[in-house]
């Protein structure tokens, strides 16, 4: 028996020692003395090409992108800041956390100081503002995309309810949020076994992104989430459209939403430009299915990103050459007619290739006009440092009253108090 | 600090209910000591290794977080934290969200600890009889509990899918409508249940099989005799038998319940939630207090919510070892 | 009391009865089938194509491309370092927590000392401790220590467990004879020479037992190596768990991670899954 178990021991040992030297001898050949520089990003940025053109012109470094989810990438990157260890060498932000983390800009690595000074007259002046620190000096990200709001539709599904397919008569029919829902109950009289849209959190967002003022009072750390009407009436308007029977109810960015996104079970989904890049990416086979009008209710803004070089990052400079190369104007204008990313530089949103490009996924829609009209003058909303965790309260009551049919006064409350309380 | 005792089963039978399982010969000299050898110093070395790390990451750790409760401190501006007292705990005990937490933690624990172990009460007593390819059959059963709980997580809300899960779709081959089952109350945590039951199960099984294989033949040749059928044997013979190793499994489901983490973690299908599920209807305390600290940053909050699941932890224990001393004294008196 | 029998207990490894009813196989069989099924559907799914695993029904037979989908794994996130990683941790884990536990397993059995019974009784304490509820000031530590992000910070914690400790005190009890040691003494050796010639060779079967346990154990841990740990360093739990809340929940590609990473324990427990059902049977496992 002793002997027996002496073997066993010294096969499992053999069985370890060959797993590292296996998973060692994999791993060992690729470095090579290369600078390995790191990124993380989270959704669709394009950059796949764009990483194999910069390791050519710098044949020492390899670059290694980690693509998380949205909010994980988020908290992974605060968490990494304040641990002072663990972020990657470019970490993307979106809007939806750039106001957050430009409170700390001692974390970052100030761009302006490696000549991101130059870039200044080539955003709009939003674009360039809300990643500079409070008292101006420190620029802590270079803006990649813009997420003008449109209304992405199925041109097969509209005209199967027996509506207009053409991008100008859609756009006709909901000038307005009421039109939209009006149009919504006329789509689902028809019982095409479609829902009017996929998920109530991104109708209610968009609504969100579309006002002057949402969840904080401009320019204070007040939060008026309960009190201000605006957001009680984006609330109500999207409660009641789910009451009517005009969501798909699916939770927005999750696996079944993908699965409905393929197999065509809503109609018509809030898009923002980055959208466009999720729908491609998710439901290639759909190519040519889609179509994009304008969102109803004027126009807004919902996402866009930077890229930022936190200051514990060990390549400094070379991630600097990366970040100014993934961010230049022809770069921004090439991942948009790849990815639909919107550009957030004057020079790329003026150039000619952007102004008349047509999507090709989108039936053709002419989405440099689309998305460029209102991206230079955008006025943006004025946003807190806890917005996104007083977001995804808000949302949790958009999917109770999807998934749990609560009530929407109820639903309303109980998510303002988990707001109030996340940002306390 | 005796409630240490009923944490390790060979323990708790081989001394307090010696009846209970086999003991092996060798172990009727047990505490001999062999007096002539270890210098002074020697033997405080070998065992050194163990107390300075407990003393690093666990004792030290466990003062800190104690301290850190007492104040308000944001993990991203630590050198803000300010002392305030037991603020922390009187706004835990007035927080409905604690509270939730508290409850889902229990109800799960209820839901998963009590059909787990009479489910591996069950199966041990079909495996203690004779059977064919027995190994296969126990390798079998403890399968699940090999794999990780995030590979299990990671399989199990596929199969609870909505739309395009397994069991929708079974439910929908005879008719019946899909369940939603992350957004329901009581669907959430029978799922989350089922995780922990299926993982478990097997495990708790071969314990059980072990200390049974332990109670004297002659009892069931008896029992045989006088004409009990075998599930007459299993409450009459085997459960008194077995009360310690039960009540020791018990302990250690319960303990491991109040720490749930990874299933409700993983089973949100809210892309980067936290907040087990939309109504915070699975969120567990060990999942407030991950959110609270590594989401929303409130280091002193979560540190007290640490050192309540702490002191529920060891009342816990206390309980335990009372429910199992008592017992043991019965069964031992009734022999 | 029962001591007298002690010794004498025939142990009843045929079984209570073998009336247990025609049904106990068919049951047994379901068991087996209920605790398989998701194992068998972790490698079934990703030997299939999203297209076919997204439609209604689902399949249930395998097809070939396991090989395809476990090779997006690596492209997709950093699999291979992950891979690495958790042997690493829980190779380094293993080893230490055996040398740790059995040369104190051997002080607490074996050996007289000022103290000893009131410093087990601190040791079989402790286990009532769970360790992660200090996780919070755990993770503070590491960072203070500079260790945020790095393996030592995941192994170091574990690397000498009480469990371990009051196993291996248990152990050597039981397997090493007074007697062995009184010769060895006899012979001129020294402590240390006692515990790695006469106590360690008959501990063998013991620390292969807790060694394949906490190797196991190691393997799968999953809370402080997510919240120490990040997506570029990450053992393989941390790397399935990013890549299962991606925004592409791509199952094929998931469930091939999810594989991938369970292959290792699968291994083990093909192997030396009779001496982990009878290291728990022998009630020696802590939960």
């Amino acid at each position: 028996m002793r002997a027996r178990q002496g073997r066993l021991m010294a096969m499992a040992g053999t069985a370890v020692l060959a797993m590292v030297l296996s998973t060692t001898s994999a791993c060992g050949g690729d470095d090579g003395g290369k600078t390995k520089l790191t990124i993380n990003t989270f959704g669709v940025f394009g950059y796949t090409d764009l990483y194999k053109e910069f390791e050519a012109s710098h044949p020492d470094v390899e670059i290694v992108e980690t693509v998380s989810e949205y909010n994980d990438h988020h908290n992974n990157l605060v968490n990494h800041l304040a641990a002072g260890s663990g972020a990657a060498d470019v970490e993307a932000v979106d809007e939806g956390f750039i106001a957050q983390l430009k409170a700390t800009p001692e974390q970052f690595v100030n761009l302006n100081d490696l000549g991101a000074s130059d870039r200044e007259s080539d955003y709009p002046a939003f674009k360039w503002s809300a990643s500079l620190s409070a008292d101006g000096k420190t620029q802590i990200g270079l803006g990649t995309d813009v997420g003008g709001l449109a209304m992405c539709y199925r041109t097969d599904l509209l005209e199967a309810a027996g509506l207009p397919s053409d991008p100008a008569a859609v756009s006709a029919l909901w000038p307005t949020w009421d039109a939209y829902f009006k149009t919504g109950r006329d789509f689902a009289a028809k019982n095409t076994g479609v829902k009017f849209f996929d998920a109530g959190t991104n109708i209610y967002n968009a609504q969100i992104f579309q006002l002057d003022e949402s969840y904080y009072a401009t320019g204070t750390s007040d939060v008026i989430v309960g009190s201000n009407p605006k957001v009680k009436t984006a609330f109500d308007t999207t409660a009641k459209a789910i009451s009517d029977g005009l969501s798909a109810g699916l939770v927005a960015f999750e696996d079944e939403w993908v699965t409905a996104m393929k197999e065509g079970t809503f109609a018509t989904i809030t898009c923002p430009a980055w959208m466009q890049g999720y729908i491609k990416e998710n439901a290639p086979e759909t190519a040519g299915k889609w179509n994009i009008a304008e969102i109803p209710g004027g126009s807004g803004n919902w996402g866009g990103s930077w890229l930022t070089i936190p200051a514990q990052s060990d390549h400094k400079d070379l991630a600097y050459e990366l970040v100014s190369f993934l961010t230049a104007p022809e770069q921004q204008t090439r991942i948009f007619k790849e990815t639909g990313n919107f550009p957030s530089s004057v020079t790329s949103i003026k150039d000619s290739a952007v102004q008349s490009f047509t999507n090709p996924f989108f039936d053709d829609a002419p989405t440099g006009k689309i998305f460029g009209e209102s991206a230079i003058s955008l006025e943006p909303q004025y946003q807190g440092s806890k917005h996104g965790a007083i977001r995804q309260a808000m949302e949790h009551g958009i999917q109770r009253i999807e998934q749990e049919n609560q009530a929407a006064d109820k639903a309303f409350s109980e998510s303002v108090d988990e707001a109030e309380r996340a940002a306390r | 600090m005796t409630i240490a005792t009923p944490a390790h089963p060979a323990q708790t039978t081989a001394e307090s209910a010696p009846a209970a399982r086999e003991t092996p010969r060798r172990q009727r000299r047990p505490h001999s000591t062999f007096r002539r050898i270890g210098r002074a110093t020697v033997p405080y070395w070998l065992i050194a290794p163990f107390f300075v790390i407990f003393t690093a990451f666990g004792l030290f750790p466990m003062l800190y977080t104690a301290w850190i409760s007492l104040t308000d401190r944001d993990m991203l501006r630590p050198d803000a934290a300010k002392f305030i007292g037991l603020g922390n705990y009187t706004d835990l005990f007035s927080d409905e969200f604690f509270w939730n937490a508290v409850g889902n933690t229990f109800l799960l624990m209820a839901m998963s600890s009590v059909p787990q172990l009479a489910f591996a009460l069950i199966l041990a007593h079909i495996l203690n009889t004779r059977l064919r390819a027995r190994t296969l059959f126990r390798m079998g059963v403890l399968l699940p509990n090999i794999t990780s709980i995030v590979a299990v997580t990671i399989v199990f809300s596929q199969i609870f899918g909505r739309q395009f899960g397994l069991i929708s779709w079974l439910l929908d081959t005879v008719g019946l409508d899909p369940i939603n089952w992350q957004a329901g109350e009581w669907t959430s945590k029978t799922a989350i249940a089922s995780m922990v039951i299926w993982r478990w199960t097997g495990y708790n099984a071969l314990i059980y099989l072990g200390a049974m294989q332990a109670i004297p033949k002659e009892h069931f040749e008896a029992a045989a005799m006088d004409g009990a059928s075998t599930w007459r044997q299993l409450w009459h013979i085997t459960l008194p038998a077995l009360r310690p190793t039960i009540a020791f499994t018990a302990l250690i489901s319960v303990i491991g319940q109040i720490q749930l983490f990874t299933e409700p973690l993983l089973f949100d299908n809210s892309p980067g939630s936290v907040s087990g599920g939309n109504s915070h209807q699975f969120q567990t305390l060990a999942l407030l207090l991950y959110e609270e600290s590594f989401r929303l940053h409130n280091f002193g909050y979560g540190s007290a919510i640490a050192w309540v699941m702490f002191l529920v932890t060891m009342a816990l224990a206390a309980g335990a070892y009372f429910v199992t001393r008592g017992t043991s004294r019965l069964t031992g008196g009734s022999r | 009391m029962t001591g007298s029998t002690r010794g004498s207990t025939r142990r009843s490894t045929r079984g209570s009865g073998e009336s247990s009813g025609p049904l106990r196989y068919p049951l047994l069989f379901a068991v087996v089938i209920i605790s398989a099924f998701p194992v068998y559907w972790t490698f079934m799914i990703p030997s299939r194509t999203n297209d076919v695993v997204g439609q209604l029904p689902p399949p249930f037979l395998p097809g070939g491309h396991f090989f395809a989908n476990a090779a997006r794994v690596f492209d997709t996130v950093n699999f291979g370092k992950a891979l690495m990683n958790s042997v690493i941790v829980a190779g380094s884990i293993t080893l230490s927590t055996l040398l740790f536990c059995s040369l104190a397993g051997f002080a607490f059995a074996k050996l007289n000392f000022r103290g000893r019974n009131a410093l087990l009784l601190v040791v079989v304490s402790t286990m009532m401790v769970p360790v992660q509820l200090g996780i919070i000031s755990l993770y503070i530590e590491m960072q203070e220590l500079g260790w945020g992000n790095r393996l030592i910070s995941v192994v170091l914690p574990t690397a000498v467990t009480a469990f371990g400790v009051v196993f291996m005190r248990q152990s050597v009890i039981q397997a090493v004879p007074d007697e062995l040691l009184e010769a060895g003494r006899i012979d001129g050796c020294g402590t240390l020479r006692l515990y790695w010639h006469v106590a360690l060779p008959a501990l063998r079967p013991a620390m292969a037992v807790l060694g394949l346990l906490t190797f196991m154990q190691a393997w799968n841990d999953f809370m402080w190596p997510l919240i120490v740990l990040n997506a570029e360093n990450p053992t393989v739990q941390v790397a399935l768990s990013t890549l299962a809340s991606g925004h592409y929940r791509d199952n094929t590609l998931v469930l091939a991670g999810t594989a991938l990473g369970t292959i290792p324990v699968l291994v083990i427990f093909a192997l030396f899954g009779r001496q982990i059902i009878g290291g728990i049977m022998e009630g020696a496992v802590k939960g």
